[in-house]
């Protein structure tokens, strides 16, 4: 049975319509991100703000703002990608919001889907079909999730559909350059999202799958080095580079406040981790249910075009990939709720689409999709995390409350900026909201480590927490001034409270 | 019989085949047989006897005579007047196979071997009507010009680059303006050495660790390139089926040897086993006139007509360019290529070559073979010989082709249009690769080199101090190639352009430096590692740091994974885990880099001989179709 979409057909069309193509592409992205970026600002407005782009944030920040530019500042206990690119557009003069992350996040989104209308116009999927598969899945809850809950997220969707597309090449046209982009992919994902390994130990199974059978009947074993190498190189250079700067390799799998440990510090604090913490069938059970429901259309695809094993098996791999990492990852603690998978088979769809030949049966498709995007809000609902509760709390309109009032502590110390004692573990919320690190004494200068060995401070302002709240724990200043926060210091004036945070400010010098 | 004959060809050599059978010399089933071929290939009859090997050239070329009523001589026994050489026509006569004899009664007799119409229509507008012909053999012409023109020929083959083109030849090592500036660097690094010394090695450092970053970076490069599938689909073999052999231009191939008599055999065998037209095929078995065994071996074989021994006078450098040069004078073919004597080339290689050429734009002078091995089982050093042949060919070289960066041409199988090679004044004697200094030049001259898609393979080295004294010669090579280069780099950049001006800067000499800058990393490094000393930190300020860092981890593991991608490619699957020990073949390459160095300053043009046949593998085993394929 031959496809209904020919080579011919497709070389024809490159060459009477390839400018055409880039422009309507090119719109696609300029919708899509202004669909995203107006998404963000929404969320913005209800007070919704990723923890994540906030604490990223204020690393470019410190990073950018240092004397100089030092790895060890920014630490090694999360993937440095996030960091660089916000460094970047932190460097960009007037950018100095840590909205920055959530309009990258936005871009990075809708070049995804920008891509792959090109790609489905290779396929050969007429315009308004294209226009509306793409304007499905892109309002696709997990891709609306995807777009605004955090710079790691939109960055594992873009580079997770680039793997997705290097498997299609690999199956389709057992290209070795699809295997060294497949394999690359993981090694830069490492540096990019903490969840690179669980991903890539799900994939393990499927690889006997996924790869074309002569590549397979050739070396298994030659298959698994190739693919996985790149990763290994990855992992053990962090480790490496954990032992040089931090004398500890595991550094970054111990320490309770590193995102390589995922939820593993704080599972009592998700619903789903207390839930099913610690199992594997039944996780995986339930996150099969929400996948089918989220995203029914690879598994009709896939019987549909049954007599295509290859491609069949294929798509259910990139299907099934996902699920097993939400396996894997809460057996280990590590997933506060399922959407930290279950996104990634908004990519894992695209790819089902362009793996199968193309179907005439666009309506049927059309509103597998639309049935999806509804089974998506309910699976977004289950057992969500803090954070995709909060987020879906903005995006229905609910003014989220302040977490803690760090934000209006940062705002405060951007109008007062002066030499401030502060630490960016505990508060990096305040750094990100204060915009600049500019007159900081931050852990990692001299100037904090000194006023750390001294019984009084000196640094002209301090910011200590309440030691009797958890953030105190985190927060050096505090572990060695523990009586500040009650009783200020001699020649220090109390200049602003919130209760759990208070700033103590030096004494105007008086003449004598 | 002659009707039968489907090509036009000299009235005589419908008669020739039926002379030698009348004579007893030939059968006629191996007439018909070679009038078969004939029709295939549409090359002379007498052509296919002698390359088929079934009448003996002088049974041959006697019948010629008396088919020609020509007298025959034999020019052992009445050698020329050499008074009679113009020596400016030397090449004509060894390649169209002639030569002035006599001079009787006035009168000029030319001996000539092919006797054709076309051919003494030529010499009589040459050297007038009143000319007149001796039939010889095609082997006497090529004796008695070596033996008349040794000379002259020798001159030419070691100092024609060195006198057209000094600015191209290798015979000066280093330039005065390069000893000044090489000097005036020295001068100021010791001086700043000891003047600001951190500051110095700061900088050092830093210059380094930049060039390793972004010669990381061209390698990426060239393995995303490489590893397109278009990469290797420059001739299929519904190409070759399709190619018909009367198309086919003669071939010359180059077979260099020294002291390897007992190669000769497998090596005959491999070039009869070649799918192109016998009769079309110009063997030179390149010897040294000195190399006794060798010489007798190949005539005790008792070779076809096609294979000639070029017996190449002594004379310094004794390098194979210069043997090389000095065989070129007798080639006849169109196309031309090198073979080493172990090599084991793809049977339909030259076809291959000949459809690369024909879809390649008119500017492709050279065609590069990919080379491999096939001993790499052997051992430890023969698996990463092959590991790093099959990145540098399968990868790196179709990959630099795509990106119009000067190829260094592999030592073997490229494939050349003989007329550019000659334009181009063909290898430099005075540079041990050759190879490589040829690939940028033809580069340099706006000529292009391509790759196809056929494998020779080869016996990889499986000593190591043959290795070392192998690797030595090509380091030593590399840094004359780039010396030559790079003494004029304002006029490099201007003929190779930004892309191929950095390639080779990155390419050629980055593996040098890499090989030589090595040691002082890994001490550096292994001591760090053993004592943790603090005092390394202040030649590491952190931008240097975090960029040797990711030359240290990712730059390193990024070639570990280069190697295995090779094997991957090549289907060498095993070979796949050793990769893993490549930073130990790195050290290796230290050692023969700095031995090149040595030997470019004290002994530059010393060709360190390779010895072949160490291998256990024996030849006649390998089976060129269980080969990995890339």
């Amino acid at each position: 049975m031959a496809y209904p979409n020919s080579n011919t057909m497709t070389s024809i069309y490159i060459a009477s319509r390839k400018p055409r193509l880039r422009l309507l592409s090119l719109a696609v992205f300029l919708a899509l991100g202004c669909l995203y970026i107006g998404l963000n600002i929404w969320l913005g407005g209800n007070g919704f703000i990723s923890d994540f782009d906030l604490h990223r944030w204020s690393k470019a920040v410190t990073s950018i703002d240092a004397d100089e530019f030092r790895i060890e500042h920014i630490g090694l206990l999360y993937p440095h990608g996030p960091i660089y690119l916000l460094a970047m557009v932190r460097s960009v003069p007037g950018i100095d919001s840590a909205l920055a992350g959530a309009a990258l996040s936005a871009i990075l989104i809708a070049l995804m889907f920008g891509l792959w209308n090109r790609h489905l116009w290779h396929k050969g999927y007429p315009l308004w079909s294209r226009l509306a598969m793409v304007a499905l899945l892109a309002l696709h809850p997990y891709s609306l999730w995807a777009a605004s809950s955090g710079l790691h997220n939109a960055l594992l969707l873009l580079m997770f559909y680039v793997f997705c597309y290097g498997c299609y090449l690999i199956i389709s046209i057992h290209d070795l350059r699809a295997v060294v982009l497949v394999s690359s992919m993981f090694a830069v994902l490492f540096f990019a999202d903490e969840r690179t390994m669980l991903l890539f130990l799900a994939l393990m199974p499927l690889i006997p799958i996924l790869a074309p059978s002569r590549m397979l009947g050739n070396s298994l074993v030659g298959i698994y080095s190739i693919l996985g190498f790149p990763l290994m190189v990855a992992a053990g250079g962090w480790l490496f580079l954990n032992w040089v700067f931090h004398g500890n390799a595991w550094g970054f799998l111990q320490s309770p406040e590193a995102s390589f440990r995922g939820a593993l510090s704080h599972p009592e604090s998700s619903p789903w981790l207390s839930a099913m913490g610690g199992q594997w069938l039944a996780p995986l059970g339930w996150a099969l249910m929400f996948s089918a429901l989220a995203f029914p259309l690879p598994l009709w695809l896939a019987w549909r075009y049954r007599r295509y094993p290859a491609r069949m098996a294929a798509a259910l791999s990139l299907f099934i990939h996902p699920v097993l990492a939400v396996g894997l990852g809460t057996l280990i603690f590590f997933l506060p709720d399922l959407s930290g998978f279950l996104f990634l088979l908004v990519p894992a769809t695209m790819t089902a689409i362009l793996l199968m030949p193309r179907s005439r049966k666009i309506n049927l498709m059309l509103a597998m999709l639309v049935m999806g995007n509804l089974g998506g809000w309910l699976a977004l609902s289950w057992q969500p995390s803090h954070e995709t509760h909060a987020w879906q709390g903005a995006l229905s309109g609910n003014v989220q409350p302040a977490r803690d009032d760090q934000i209006e502590m940062g705002r405060w110390l951007g109008e007062n900026a002066q030499p401030t004692l502060i630490d960016d573990r505990s508060l990096y919320r305040a750094i990100s909201a204060r915009g600049h690190a500019r007159n900081l004494i931050l852990p990692f200068s001299h100037q904090f480590k000194n006023e750390m060995k001294r019984p009084q401070p000196l640094t002209q302002q301090i910011v200590v927490a309440n030691p009797a709240r958890p953030a105190a724990a985190l927060d050096r200043v505090t572990q060695q001034f523990p009586e500040l926060f009650w009783n200020g210091a001699p020649g220090y004036d109390l200049v602003y409270d919130t209760g759990e945070w208070r700033v103590w400010r030096k004494q105007p010098q008086t003449e004598p | 019989m002659s009707a039968q004959i489907p090509f036009a060809v000299p009235h005589a050599n419908a008669h020739i085949g039926d002379a030698l059978v009348r004579d007893g010399l030939l059968s006629q089933a191996r007439l018909d047989e070679a009038l078969a071929l004939q029709a295939r290939w549409g090359t002379r009859l007498g052509d296919i006897l002698l390359a088929k090997g079934w009448v003996r050239a002088y049974d041959f070329y006697r019948t010629l005579s008396v088919q020609f009523e020509l007298p025959f001589v034999d020019l052992l026994k009445s050698p020329p007047d050499e008074s009679l050489f113009v020596m400016a026509e030397l090449d004509q006569y060894a390649q169209s196979l002639y030569l002035p004899w006599k001079q009787e009664n006035g009168k000029l007799l030319i001996a000539v071997a092919d006797p054709s119409e076309t051919m003494l229509a030529q010499l009589e507008d040459r050297y007038g009507k009143s000319v007149r012909f001796v039939i010889t053999s095609k082997f006497d012409i090529i004796w008695s010009v070596q033996r008349v023109a040794n000379a002259r020929l020798t001159d030419k083959s070691v100092l024609e680059l060195a006198r057209l083109r000094p600015d191209q030849s290798a015979r000066q090592v280093f330039t005065g303006r390069q000893i000044i500036v090489i000097g005036v660097l020295a001068t100021l690094i010791l001086t700043c050495l000891v003047l600001w010394p951190v500051v110095t090695l700061i900088a050092l450092n830093g210059f380094l660790s930049v060039f390793f970053l972004l010669s990381f970076g061209l390698r990426t490069v060239l393995t995303w390139v490489g590893s397109h599938r278009s990469i290797d689909l420059k001739v299929s073999d519904a190409e070759v089926a399709a190619l018909e052999d009367h198309d086919l231009p003669v071939y010359t191939i180059l077979v260099p040897m020294y002291k390897e008599p007992d190669t000769l055999p497998i090596l005959s065998s491999a070039l009869r086993r070649m799918d192109y037209p016998l009769s079309k095929l110009d063997v030179k078995l390149v010897l040294e006139e000195d190399d006794i065994e060798t010489i007798q071996a190949a005539k005790d074989l008792g070779l076809e007509g096609i294979f000639e021994i070029i017996r190449v006078p002594h004379s310094q450098p004794r390098t194979k360019p210069k043997a090389c040069n000095y065989a070129l004078n007798f080639a006849r073919g169109e196309l031309l290529t090198i073979y080493d004597a172990e090599d084991k080339p793809e049977p339909d290689q030259l076809k291959k070559a000949v459809i690369a050429f024909r879809k390649a734009p008119d500017n492709v002078a050279c065609i590069q073979a990919r080379l491999n091995y096939f001993n790499s089982t052997e051992n430890w050093l023969t698996r990463m010989f092959t590991l790093e042949y099959s990145l540098w060919f399968d990868f790196y070289l179709p990959a630099l082709e795509a990106l119009k960066i000067p190829i260094p041409l592999g030592g073997t199988s490229n494939h050349f249009k003989m007329d550019v090679l000659r334009e181009a004044n063909a290898w430099d004697p005075f540079n041990v690769t050759e190879d490589a200094d040829l690939g940028v030049r033809l580069t340099q001259r706006g000529y292009r080199v391509g790759v196809a898609n056929s494998t020779t393979f080869e016996e990889a080295n499986s000593h190591v101090g043959n290795w070392i004294r192998q690797r030595s010669r090509w380091f030593k090579g590399y840094m004359q190639t780039y010396l030559v280069h790079m003494r004029k780099p304002v006029e490099l950049y201007r003929s190779l352009g930004h892309t191929g001006f950095w390639g080779f800067q990155f390419f050629v000499g980055g593996n040098i430096l890499t090989a030589l800058s090595l040691p002082f990393m890994l001490v550096m490094f292994a001591y760090w590692l053993a004592t943790r000393w603090s005092g390394f930190d202040i030649i590491f300020p952190p931008v240097v740091l975090y960029i040797s860092l990711f030359n240290l981890i990712i730059g390193n593991g990024f070639f570990v994974y280069l190697n295995m991608l090779g094997a991957f490619k090549r289907h060498n699957f095993h070979l796949m885990p050793y990769a893993l020990t490549v930073p130990a073949y790195w050290l290796l390459m230290t050692v023969a880099a700095y031995k090149g160095l040595w030997q470019l300053i004290h002994n530059p043009f010393f060709w360190e001989k390779t010895t072949h046949g160490l291998s256990q593998f024996k030849h006649d085993d390998i089976d060129l179709h269980r080969q990995p394929q890339a």
